[in-house]
């Protein structure tokens, strides 16, 4: 156990290193004076270079830079924004909230749709109702996600008009933030009627959570039904049945945590497609969250923040995925054999 | 260690579902519309303003979210009845010799109360002196905050003024080197405003001078509360406001930049406003219900200017054979659409300046290839169009021109490469002259011929980095001068009838087209006051 763990967060600190010294480059590779790039102050006075050069040890070889650059990035001190001149980690720490909230729920709606339909598709294989959730899982699956978020956009919004299409919350209610977290600060908020922001917060919600769950959910249903076929055909399960299980207690007790088992490894790929794809639906409904932030400071070639949110956000993804491995290892007692046996 | 049950997953699932479920219910009867939203308006604008203060800018979108909500003028301009108007100055006397203008101030006009500062005191003429210094002085503690002045600095008003003194606390003075016409109706331009001294040195005191841009204090409609770059702008009504308080409580700027974003918002009603729907868009918004236009003055000018410091350019008959080479028919189908007039000269037909007599170049293409082939300018010449990538009121699609320029040269033996800008890079390349040609253009600022002319053509405007054909021509700027100096309107009216027809002979600028701008808002929206000569202002408008 204790060594397995040493060994994951090897892989997790190399990786670390490796982003670091990518983001750290970036400084010198994009246009302009690095330390116009590392600071994010545009006019800088002759004096005031010349300090910040000392500070950020700019002056000194690119070793003892990157040294001082990854002190920086502990601390939090990822400079200032071109855009707005101000920190760009209160930026960050700013919209991350946001984009936490939208891919929260849209892996709670992956989940909840994902795995059941996953599960009867496996268990009545090959029959009409499979037939049904796999292709249209399959053509979902295909459609690129802007599409999708464009098309709910053009049927929802603007035909029917039933919900709204850009932002978390009508901007004529203001609620402060405390949390970030929108249901949680309305909650916290002293508004009036609650109910009412309520309501449009969630009606906000629909179409980008939906958008956003389309690809996982489907990827979901793919991975757990060919997981259950596998199961189903297991000798164990046919046992199960000469013993006279009924179908719901074979299910319960036998197929479902089965097939659980071997697709929660991927649900770390599942991550992955959901951060990226966060990122375009955010610009595609205006949710004011990182990919929003990221592409706005890719437009407005806003160096420092392109560099500080390349590091942030690959260190999050990376440690997310590690820490999803060891958290499958502790739940399935076959991955702990197999790495007792090889110690 | 964990174990994994379906039974945990199950209920996990219905919890969930269940909590969906009793919200989503109510959201099935929201015909019933909280009465909160009555009170406030979106206006979905296109883009960060860079400031909160128009004395130290020139950008629309700047000046749309500062000048008309936050500040006050001395004097405003009310562009139906073509008068001036009183505002925080009750009334003003020109001397006799022109050279001493009185105003008296407006008593109890309270300025904003906000989070960041709290005024003790009402408006008086501390606040005119320090408002004016600021931009005229540069000993002014906060002159140096901001980079340039660029409206004072082209009409060169901070070399204009004398002095200016407080007289008593609501009486101002200010004494000219020369008569100026204009400078009145300049006073009531939106870079006039009119700031707080006292909060000025309230910033002096606790060393945060840069802040007076960004956390603005004012006397305006609104007050300034909330500002997230790239989402929005928020604005409160100003409950002491001196002319009645806005029957609006919330204004909101959502920044949306796409022009295509926007229309959809108004569609959906998440936009009560929105600014400058482009051309193209305009059929879609005339057919829906619920949607109205509401369209003002075309007092702009599109054109193409040279750089006339590069050669051939520099010669007036390659320029005139170029004026020659275009075809203006297209461009206006295709550009404008058929929302724009044709420019005949840089000033619009609406203004008095404008000199009838003077006619655009006709498309000749045969007879501009044998000029440039007569002005020895040599088959195969390739030369740069620079086209900013945004659209403008003047403008709604630069590069679609470019193309159609590109085309028509292409037919007289000139091969044209297009560049594309972002605005900001743009500017400052610009300003550095190190163009060939440009396609940009100019938005009044007062109902007066002289500011079409003098900000963009004169020899002043050519070193402030502003004349965009680099073009100095000292016969023209005398014109000017002589029709500055000059009160008797008729004699104005012919020596900018002499300056135009000078520029229609020199052609140091192409002028394209006057374009006319739209603002489209919801039915229930009223008295959005959307005029030529003024930034957007919602001071009156209502929401039924």
């Amino acid at each position: 156990m204790f060594v397995y763990l040493l060994r994951r967060i090897n892989l997790l600190f190399t990786t670390l290193i490796v982003i670091s010294v990518m983001s750290f480059s970036l400084g010198h590779l994009f246009p302009g004076d690095p330390v116009i790039n590392f600071s994010g102050k545009p006019s800088l006075t002759y004096s005031e270079y010349q300090d910040l050069s000392q500070t950020l040890a700019l002056d000194k070889s690119y070793f003892e830079q990157y040294l001082a650059y990854l002190k920086r990035s502990f601390n939090g001190d990822f400079g200032v924004s071109f855009s707005s001149q101000k920190p760009i980690l209160d930026e960050f720490l700013r919209v991350l909230p946001a984009s936490i909230e939208l891919s929260l729920y849209a892996l709670l709606v992956t989940l909840v749709f994902g795995l059941p339909l996953g599960l009867l598709a496996g268990i009545k294989n090959n029959r009409l109702i499979d037939r049904i959730i796999f292709s249209v899982a399959t053509i979902l699956n295909s459609i690129p996600i802007f599409w999708v978020g464009l098309l709910f956009i053009l049927i929802f919004t603007l035909n029917m008009n039933w919900l709204p299409m850009s932002g978390r919350l009508t901007l004529l209610y203001e609620v402060p933030s405390i949390t970030g977290f929108l249901l949680v600060d309305i909650a916290l908020s002293d508004l009036a009627n609650k109910s009412y922001v309520y309501t449009d917060a969630l009606r906000h919600l629909i179409l980008p959570t939906a958008t956003l769950a389309v690809l996982p959910a489907t990827l979901v249903i793919g991975m757990m039904r060919s997981s259950v076929i596998h199961v189903m055909g297991m000798p164990y399960i046919k046992a199960a049945q000469t013993k006279g299980l009924t179908s719901w207690q074979l299910i319960t007790r036998h197929v479902f945590r089965n097939a659980l088992l071997p697709i929660i490894p991927q649900f770390g790929l599942l991550f992955n497609t959901l951060v990226t794809s966060t990122m375009i639906t955010e610009v595609i409904f205006s949710w004011p969250g990182i990919g929003n932030w990221i592409i706005e400071a890719i437009y407005q070639r806003d160096f420092p923040a392109i560099q500080a949110s390349l590091l942030i956000v690959a260190s999050m993804m990376i440690s997310i995925n590690v820490l999803l491995e060891i958290a499958h290892m502790m739940v399935n007692p076959l991955m702990r054999k197999e790495f007792n046996a090889t110690k | 260690m964990i174990k994994l049950d379906i039974r945990h997953y199950l209920l996990a699932s219905f919890s969930l579902i269940y909590l969906i479920g009793c919200d989503i219910n109510p959201a099935d009867k929201t015909s019933e519309q909280d009465p909160r939203l009555q009170d406030g308006l979106v206006y979905c604008s296109e883009g960060n303003p860079e400031s909160f203060n128009p004395q130290t800018t020139t950008s629309a979108i700047t000046l749309d979210a500062s000048a008309r909500q936050i500040y006050d003028r001395l004097i405003n301009y009310n562009s139906t009845t073509q008068e001036l108007e009183p505002a925080l100055a009750t009334r003003w006397k020109t001397s006799d010799d022109g050279l001493t203008l009185d105003l008296y101030l407006r008593k109890n006009v309270s300025f904003h109360h906000t989070d960041y500062f709290n005024p003790t005191r009402y408006f008086n003429a501390d606040d005119v002196v320090f408002s004016f210094n600021r931009w005229r002085l540069k000993s002014h503690p906060f002159h140096q905050v901001a980079a340039d002045y660029p409206f004072v600095q082209t009409h060169q008003l901070n070399l204009l003024i004398e002095d200016i003194k407080a007289v008593s606390a609501h009486h101002v003075q200010i004494k000219l080197v020369q008569p100026s016409s204009s400078f009145i109706t300049q006073l009531t331009t939106d870079y006039m405003v009119i700031l707080s001294a006292e909060y000025g040195h309230y910033l002096s005191l606790t060393n945060k001078k840069s802040q007076i841009d960004s956390l603005p204090v004012g006397t305006g409609p609104f007050l300034f509360a909330q500002f997230i770059p790239d989402e929005f702008v928020r604005f409160k009504a100003h409950p002491d406001y001196w002319n009645g308080k806005s029957k609006l409580d919330q204004l909101i700027f959502d920044i949306t930049p796409k022009s295509s974003t926007r229309l959809a918002k108004l569609v959906t009603g998440e936009c009560d406003v929105i600014a400058y729907p482009i051309a193209s868009e305009m059929e879609i918004l005339q057919d829906k219900d619920g949607i109205t236009l509401q369209s003002k003055n075309a007092e702009n000018i599109a054109f193409w200017a040279f750089n006339t410091l590069k050669p051939p350019f520099d010669r007036p008959e390659v320029r005139r054979a170029l004026a020659r080479a275009i075809d203006f028919k297209t461009i206006f189908k295709t550009v404008y659409y058929g929302m724009a007039y044709p420019a005949k000269s840089v000033i619009p037909p609406s203004s008095w300046g404008f000199n009838p007599n003077i006619s655009q170049y006709e498309y000749n293409p045969d007879l501009a290839k044998r000029e440039l082939e007569a002005a020895g300018v040599k088959k195969g010449l390739e030369m740069d169009i620079w086209a900013p990538q945004i659209e403008r009121a003047y403008n709604p699609n630069s590069l679609k021109m470019a193309e159609l320029l590109k085309a028509n040269l292409a037919a007289v033996g000139i091969k044209a490469n297009i560049v594309d800008y972002e605005w900001t890079t743009l500017r400052k390349k610009l300003s550095a002259n190190e163009h060939d040609s440009v396609l940009i253009g100019w938005n009044a600022d007062i109902p007066d011929p002289d500011n079409f002319l003098r900000p963009i053509l004169t020899c002043t405007s050519a070193i402030l980095g502003n004349n965009r054909a680099a073009w100095c021509n000292p016969e023209f700027d005398t014109l000017l001068i002589k029709a500055q100096l000059n009160p008797n309107r008729e004699a104005r009216k012919e020596l900018y009838f002499e300056a135009q027809s000078m520029l229609n002979q020199q052609m140091p600028i192409i002028p394209i087209a006057h374009s006319m701008s739209f603002l489209a808002k919801q039915d229930n929206i009223f008295k959005v006051n959307f005029s030529a000569y003024s930034a957007i202002s919602f001071r009156e408008t209502e929401k039924l």
